[in-house]
């Protein structure tokens, strides 16, 4: 092989190492800064992670699937304080949809309306 | 004494015309075209670059003078000659080329495969690259979605019918998704089965993997080569990108490692590599 080329996949290989090294670092301080404050924790910051980076955060997190024994360890809470209300959600701002029947039937009959009273305009106006 | 040169002295070099080219835009001609560069450059095999586009996204990647044929349709109107005229450039290069031993690569912008097969027919470049024992590698790149898989079908057959002898090479950029993976009963899954499968037949087949969204882009825009990413000193990186450190080093392992596969992947096809070699 051409010593250029060789050259090349050695710095790949270096590179390559270096990465799993950096995202390491990254996973631990990602790790540090959601556990401090989720509330300020940007999550582009996790676009540079791999399906393993990935993995390591949640293992060092003590995230497991839904199910799992502990879901949520470290910065997140457990179990509710008494003192924590629950979210209120959406339900609040909720309505009810219009019926498409009802609108179907208004709006035809205002558009028929107007259409007569163009006409009836018209045929003032021209006799 | 590189291969080249001991080519040369044997007599066994062969200049090759490689094109990149697929009507639709965003499939990754120029990242491909940029990949065959560098590769080239590797293996210290002398190549002349050439552009069919308005942009000059090569010219820029590359660093260096890349010949550009930009579109003249409002001439072409008046004066069909000029048309046949603005490639004369490039017919220049490959015929110096060939007397060099050295190989020409052009990437075809988007919508402009029609000229150059229009301007081949033209010509009859299929014939003067016979008579200059020039190999014509066509390259047909082209993402997991319908429109690219169908414009990559009717490209292939439209230069393949001006360029008979060529030998086609299709490459599957995984960036919108595997290939594989493709949902039976969806219109991609359809015209790859359709317009793609029957041109395998004759093609050699080339995986090129998605690289991280966020890792080429930063080096894209400070116009840097791919082979230059793998080489480069984390805290030149960290300046470039305004990455920190550990986002750099992910960066640059990303661009590196696809890079790497990449050039695997080239090694097949492309004549100045060792398992490449010629037609056949």
């Amino acid at each position: 092989m051409v010593e250029r080329r060789e050259g090349f996949e050695r710095a790949a290989k270096l590179a390559s190492i270096e990465r799993r090294e950096g995202e390491h670092a990254l996973v631990q301080r990602l790790a540090d800064d959601f556990r401090q404050d989720p509330g300020v924790f940007d999550p582009r910051r996790l676009s540079y992670l791999s399906p393993l980076g990935w993995v390591d955060l949640l293992n060092i997190l003590e995230i497991s699937p839904p199910g799992g024994e502990r879901p949520f360890v470290g910065g997140l809470a457990d179990i509710l304080q008494p003192e924590q209300a629950p979210a209120s959600g959406w339900a609040s701002l909720r309505r009810p949809e219009r019926s498409a029947w009802l609108v179907g039937v208004v709006s035809g009959s205002g558009f028929g309306v107007v259409v007569l009273l163009f006409a009836f305009l018209v045929s003032f106006a021209f006799g | 004494m590189t291969k080249l040169k001991r080519d040369l002295m044997s007599g066994t070099a062969s200049p090759h015309l490689i094109i990149v080219a697929n009507a639709k835009g965003g499939q990754g001609k120029s990242l491909v075209s940029l990949a065959v560069a560098d590769h080239a450059y590797l293996h210290e095999s002398p190549l002349g670059v050439a552009q069919v586009d308005a942009q000059h996204r090569l010219a820029y990647a590359l660093g260096r003078s890349v010949l550009t044929i930009v579109p003249i349709a409002a001439d072409a109107r008046r004066d069909p000659a000029a048309e046949a005229r603005s490639f004369t450039p490039l017919y220049n290069m490959i015929e110096k080329g060939a007397g060099r031993g050295a190989s020409v690569l052009v990437d075809i912008g988007a919508n402009q495969a029609v000229r150059l097969a229009h301007w081949s027919g033209l010509v009859d470049l299929a014939e003067d690259l016979a008579l200059w024992k020039v190999e014509t590698t066509l390259i047909v790149p082209y993402v997991s979605e319908a429109e690219g898989m169908r414009q990559a079908a009717q490209t292939a057959t439209l230069l393949l019918d001006r360029i008979p002898e060529g030998r086609l090479v299709l490459v599957e950029n995984e960036r919108d998704g595997r290939f594989d993976q493709l949902h039976a009963a969806s219109d991609a899954a359809s015209v790859h089965r359709t317009m793609i499968s029957p041109l395998k037949e004759r093609a050699t087949v080339l995986r090129m993997p998605a690289v991280e969204a966020g890792s080429w882009r930063p080096f894209e825009a400070a116009r840097c080569r791919l082979v230059q990413v793998a080489q480069m000193p984390v805290e030149k990186v960290m300046n470039l990108t305004g990455l920190p450190r550990p986002e750099a080093k992910i960066a640059r392992g990303d661009v590196a490692g696809w890079t790497a596969t990449v050039f695997e992947e080239l090694d097949r096809v492309l004549p100045w590599s060792k398992r490449g070699g010629g037609h056949g």
